[in-house]
C-alpha cells in the first residue's frame, strides 16, 4: 500500500478543517472552529487502480500570533495552499506558507485551492487573478466545502500529481 | 504540570524503521496492540513520515491522532535508535484554543465590519477598525450617540427642471463639500439618501465630546456651503443652503440587514428626534435637541432655546437653535 502525507495549510478560517472533513466524512458545518496544532486524518482513494492511504496533516491555520512549525511539514509528499476568495489578504499568506514549505522540505506539488466559492458574490479574488495564476503553472481548483464542489477533484489532482513527482 | 500527569509514553524506534520498545500510557493517545520488530510506520501513521531523524530532535506540539488525546510529540535520537515521547496536551489545547478562537473570530468581525464601512469612512478610520480601536457587538449594541441629519433644501425641485448629468454634478459638489467637515469631526456617514445625509458621532475612536464634535461638524458643512455657493454665484449657477438637525442619546447599533445587503446602522429615538430637528430647521440653521445642548460643553452660546412641535408628539418640545453666518 502507497501511503502518501499531505498537509493543508493557510491562513485562519480559509476552511482547511471544512475541506478535509467534507472530504472524509462528507460532512459540513458552518460553525467556525479554529483548529489547534494539527490533526490527522485518514483517506484511501484509488488513483488509476491503485490504491493510496492519504494521511491528510491538517495544520493550524497561520495568523498573527501563531506561525505553522516547520516539523508538522517533515515527510510531505504534497500539500494544498487554502486560500478564503472572500478575503484577498489570505492569498498573501499562502505565498508566504508556499515559500516557508519549499524552504524546508523542497520542491514537492502543491495545489492551489481556493475556497468558499459557495460564497462567490463577497469573493474579493477575480477570475483573472485566477487564471493568470493558472497560466503561472499553478494547479488551480475553486472548491466549496459546503456544498462538496471541487473538493475531490482537488485531493486527486494533487494524489496524481505527487504520484508522478 | 508535572511529566508524570501528563500521561507519558514512549517509543523506541530503530534507525530502519523497525519497533523495538514501547511503554507508558500509549492507549491514552489511541495507539494499541504494538507489535515489537514491526515497521512502526504501519502500526503508527503519523511517524510513517516523521522517522527516521537525521540528527536534530524533533519536537511537534498538539497533535491529535484519528482517535486520542492531543498530544506533544518530543522525537530525540539515541543509541539504539529513536525515541519518541508522547505528553498529553490537552491542557495547553485548551488555552491556545480559547484564545485563538476569540482572536480569529474578532478578525473576522473586524474584517467584515471594515468591508461594509469601507465605502463610508475615511481611511484612516478603517486601519484603526483593524487594528481593534473600534469594537462593537455584531448583534447589536445600545450606545450614546450623536445622530446629524443634513438636507439641501430645494434640490428636489433643482432635480426635477435639469438634466441628471447636471442634477448628479451639483450634488456630487455640495456632498463632497458637506461629507469632509463631518469625517474631520470622526463622524461616521451612515447614509446618503439623495440630497440628505445622516452622520453617528460616538462610534468613531476618538479623544473629543462627540456632541461638540458634531456641532462643530454642522457649522463647518454650512460654513463649507456657503463658500461653495459663493464660487457658484461667480459661475452664475444655482446655489442651495443646507439645514441641519441634531438629536442624542442611546440607540442600538449594529449590523442591520439580510444576506447580500447588510449595513452598519443605528436605530431609536435620537435618529427619530434629529430627522424631525432638521425638517423644522430653516436654511443655514442648526437645530439641536435638549440632551445635545445640555452635554455640549462649548458652543451652548451659539444656542438660543425655542419650543418647537415634532411629528407625533403632542407637547411642545425643547430645543436650541444656531444661524451661521
Amino acid at each position: 500500500m502507497i501511503k502518501k502525507k499531505i498537509c493543508m495549510l493557510g491562513a485562519f478560517a480559509v476552511g482547511k478543517t471544512s475541506l478535509v472533513k467534507r472530504f472524509v466524512k462528507g460532512i459540513f458545518s458552518d460553525k467556525y472552529l479554529s483548529s489547534v496544532g494539527v490533526k490527522i486524518d485518514k483517506k484511501k482513494v484509488i488513483i488509476e487502480q491503485q490504491e493510496v492511504d492519504l494521511l491528510l496533516w491538517d495544520i493550524h491555520g497561520e495568523d498573527e500570533f501563531q506561525k505553522v512549525q516547520r516539523s508538522y511539514l517533515r515527510g510531505s509528499s504534497g500539500y494544498f495552499l487554502v486560500v478564503d476568495g472572500a478575503r484577498r489578504a489570505t492569498l498573501n499568506t499562502a505565498f508566504t506558507l508556499q515559500k516557508r514549505t519549499e524552504e524546508t522540505i523542497g520542491k514537492v506539488p502543491f495545489v492551489l485551492i481556493f475556497n468558499k466559492w459557495d460564497l462567490k458574490d463577497e469573493w474579493e479574488i477575480d477570475d483573472k487573478t485566477m487564471d493568470d495564476l493558472s497560466k503561472d503553472g499553478l494547479m488551480v481548483v475553486k472548491t466549496s466545502a459546503k456544498s462538496g464542489q471541487g473538493v475531490e477533484e482537488a485531493f486527486l489532482t494533487l494524489t496524481r500529481e505527487i504520484l508522478e513527482a | 504540570m508535572t511529566i508524570k500527569k501528563r500521561s507519558p509514553a514512549y517509543l523506541l524506534v530503530e534507525k530502519d524503521g523497525r519497533l523495538i520498545d514501547c511503554g507508558g500510557k500509549l492507549s491514552a493517545y489511541g495507539i494499541q496492540g504494538l507489535e515489537k520488530g514491526v515497521p512502526i510506520g504501519s502500526q503508527v501513521l503519523f511517524l510513517d513520515s516523521l522517522l527516521p531523524l537525521d540528527n536534530d530532535p524533533l519536537f511537534l506540539s498538539c497533535v491529535k491522532a484519528e482517535s486520542g488525546l492531543s498530544a506533544d510529540i518530543h522525537i530525540f535520537p539515541g543509541d539504539k535508535g529513536d525515541w519518541i515521547l508522547l505528553l498529553d496536551a490537552r491542557t495547553e489545547e485548551i488555552r491556545r484554543c480559547l484564545l485563538q478562537q476569540k482572536s480569529n473570530e474578532l478578525s473576522l468581525l473586524r474584517k467584515k465590519v471594515s468591508k461594509i464601512l469601507d465605502p463610508y469612512v475615511r481611511k484612516g478610520f478603517t486601519e484603526k477598525l483593524l487594528q481593534g480601536v473600534l469594537s462593537f457587538q455584531e448583534s447589536g449594541e445600545r450606545r450614546d450617540v450623536s445622530i446629524l441629519f443634513v438636507d439641501i433644501r430645494g434640490f428636489t425641485w433643482y432635480s426635477e427642471e435639469n438634466p441628471p448629468q447636471v442634477t448628479l454634478q451639483t450634488l456630487n459638489q455640495y456632498l463632497s463639500t458637506m461629507t469632509q467637515p463631518i469625517l474631520d469631526e470622526a463622524g461616521l456617514l451612515d447614509r446618503i439618501i439623495g440630497d440628505a445625509s445622516m452622520a453617528i458621532f460616538g462610534v468613531l475612536p476618538t479623544t473629543g465630546s462627540f456632541p461638540d464634535q458634531a456641532i462643530r461638524a454642522a457649522v463647518k458643512v454650512i460654513k463649507n456651503v456657503h463658500d461653495l455657493n459663493k464660487i457658484r454665484k461667480l459661475d452664475n449657477q444655482p446655489t442651495f443652503n443646507v439645514a441641519i438637525g441634531i438629536a442624542s442619546g442611546p440607540v442600538t447599533l449594529g449590523i442591520f440587514g439580510s444576506k447580500g445587503f447588510r449595513t452598519f446602522s443605528a436605530v431609536g429615538q435620537a435618529v427619530k428626534r434629529a430627522a424631525d430637528l432638521e425638517r423644522q430647521a430653516r436654511p443655514g440653521q442648526i437645530v439641536i435637541d435638549e440632551n445635545t445642548f445640555k452635554k455640549t460643553k462649548n458652543f451652548q452660546s451659539l444656542f438660543s432655546g425655542t419650543t418647537l412641535r415634532l411629528k407625533g408628539i403632542d407637547r411642545p418640545v425643547q430645543a436650541f437653535s444656531c444661524e451661521v453666518k
